[in-house]
């Protein structure tokens, strides 16, 4: 049975940041300190180098990766600011259900969303500045570049249907690095064996959808498909709650 | 209150059972010993009770609630003071402040009066501790949160000579009737003034079940020279002569455990 209580969720929220802080400021500073880095790259060093216009296009194709990354595969970071056993250990016996403390764990991603946002405003911030003082006539901010992608985005000529298709896929990806997150939560970098898993997953399905097309008609309707993945994405998040629940304190590789 | 169920259990890639159909009941509002040697299961079985560990077969139950879901009603009543931990990088009171809503029963008198007794301030910052310190303050926290079952993995590890006894006092003082406490360990000496009831574990059984009062009732421990040697059913040498169990006469006074003896002859099958 799945419990949930507002008060005590409001308890563990408190339980979990103040834990977390040094988490969180840790990602906020090497967000931070990565994206100055890719600005000043693009918009200075790099010029200097070989006298080309300062990138301010790539700039912003960086900041898009970064979110839109950090949105697909954020669910496998929900145990990283937890080292060891012991972490695990004060978490499973705090007084709150499986479920309040599931859903405080996935969403540590949504919570370095804005610290992002303020650490990509900053390092924007910084590398006007710097241009600025240093005279550079082309001195922008990368946020107006991203308003400009936003713009590009909204005239791409895609019909609500392909938005469909795009965002239940995203959703389905979504549940898969929060299924990775919880199977491959005592290893490090899960997220990169939740992507082996995938991308040989990704192989085998191909390979058998190739052979499908030759022997079978295809019968499936693009709503079908469409409602499979949403469901199968809901079937992963399912599942990896249900590992969250499972979760023993000493055990061995995928510690089931 | 605790039922152990038919339990098996082993640990993932070992091939050996740690529990084999094992089973037991513990009651309420006592203080239990629960002794064995390394490698017994002591602490898997405080974790399986805690339900940070999860039986293969068989059912653990606290208050009639399968441990291992661990349901906010049943963490809110226990807590487990493991062997092996760490405190967050903070001080005492901010742990103190986001860690005492939770237990409903929690007491600031209780914790400032343990941490008293151990020598210690609360102006704490935790991460500046030593890992007995660290030990008392955890001790301290837990016999304040005022749960109703309390499990101490080999609790007086790490601590010193002074400390040992403060622990025993501490835990005498703030451990009321209604709750139940399980000090798991090998350090017989350490505790053996604080316990009303006796578990010896080894290899996948409970070679003892008994309280204190019915061991003292039952048994004699005392210090025999070789001739008076007739009735003891284990004996130990050392330098107040023999260190003898033998059954109680029924005019004889009651005598005090001698709980390593007690727990090496269960361990040799004499008892």
């Amino acid at each position: 049975m799945i419990q949930f209580n507002i008060n005590r969720f409001g308890k563990l929220a408190r339980w979990s940041l103040t834990n977390d802080k040094k988490y969180y400021t840790r990602s906020f500073l090497q967000v931070f300190a990565m994206l100055m880095l890719v600005f000043l790259s693009f918009t200075g060093i790099i010029i200097r180098m070989s006298n080309e216009a300062p990138n301010y296009q790539a700039c912003g194709v960086v900041v898009i990766m970064m979110f839109a990354i950090n949105i697909i595969i954020g669910p496998s970071l929900m145990f990283y600011s937890m080292t060891g056993k012991h972490d695990r250990q004060s978490l499973l016996m705090l007084p709150a259900s499986n479920f309040e403390k599931y859903l405080m764990r996935y969403s540590s991603w949504i919570l370095l969303l804005p610290l992002y946002a303020i650490a990509f405003l900053s390092a924007d911030l910084i590398q006007y500045l710097v241009h600025m003082i240093m005279g550079h006539d082309f001195a922008m901010f990368v946020t107006s570049k991203l308003l400009d992608y936003i713009h590009v985005m909204k005239a791409i000529p895609l019909s609500k249907s392909n938005w469909l298709d795009i965002a239940i896929f995203l959703f389905w990806l979504h549940s898969l690095y929060a299924l990775g997150g919880t199977f491959f939560r005592s290893r490090k970098f899960n997220w990169v064996l939740t992507t082996i898993v995938f991308i040989a997953f990704c192989i085998v399905c191909m390979w058998s959808f190739d052979t499908d097309i030759k022997s079978k008609p295809q019968t499936w309707t693009h709503g079908v498909m469409e409602a499979l993945y949403f469901v199968w994405a809901l079937v992963n998040f399912w599942l990896s709650y249900k590992l969250f629940c499972r979760t023993q304190v000493i055990g061995k590789f995928v510690n089931l | 209150m605790i039922e152990v169920k038919n339990v098996s259990f082993k640990y993932a890639g070992q091939k050996n059972l740690v529990f084999d159909d094992f089973s037991f009941t513990l009651k309420e509002n006592n203080i239990y010993g629960l002794l064995g040697k390394n490698g017994t299961g002591k602490s898997t079985l405080l974790y399986l009770i805690s339900g940070l560990l999860r039986p293969k077969k068989g059912t653990v139950s606290v208050d009639g609630i399968d441990a291992y879901k661990r349901q906010p009603e049943m963490l809110q009543e226990l807590f487990i003071v493991p062997e092996e931990f760490d405190l967050p990088a903070m001080s005492l009171e901010q742990y103190v402040k986001i860690n005492e809503p939770f237990y409903p029963n929690f007491s600031r008198e209780v914790l400032e009066a343990c941490l008293k007794d151990f020598d210690l301030t609360t102006d704490l910052k935790l991460n500046a501790l030593s890992m007995g310190q660290k030990k008392k303050v955890f001790m301290s926290f837990a016999l304040a949160a005022g749960t109703k079952l309390l499990l101490m993995d080999e609790p007086t590890n790490g601590l010193d000579i002074p400390s040992k006894s403060q622990f025993r006092k501490v835990v005498a003082q703030y451990m009321s009737e209604e709750h139940t406490l399980i000090i798991s360990t090998h350090q017989v000496h350490d505790v053996e003034a604080l316990l009303d009831h006796i578990l010896i574990l080894n290899q996948q059984q409970l070679l003892l079940d008994a309280s204190v009062s019915e061991i003292m009732e039952k048994y004699t421990f005392e210090y025999r020279m070789p001739d008076q040697m007739d009735d003891a059913l284990y004996a130990e040498p050392s330098l107040q002569g023999n260190a003898v169990i033998a059954p109680r006469k029924a005019d004889s006074a009651e005598t005090q455990i001698n709980l390593e003896l007690l727990f090496n002859a269960v361990n040799e099958g004499k008892i």
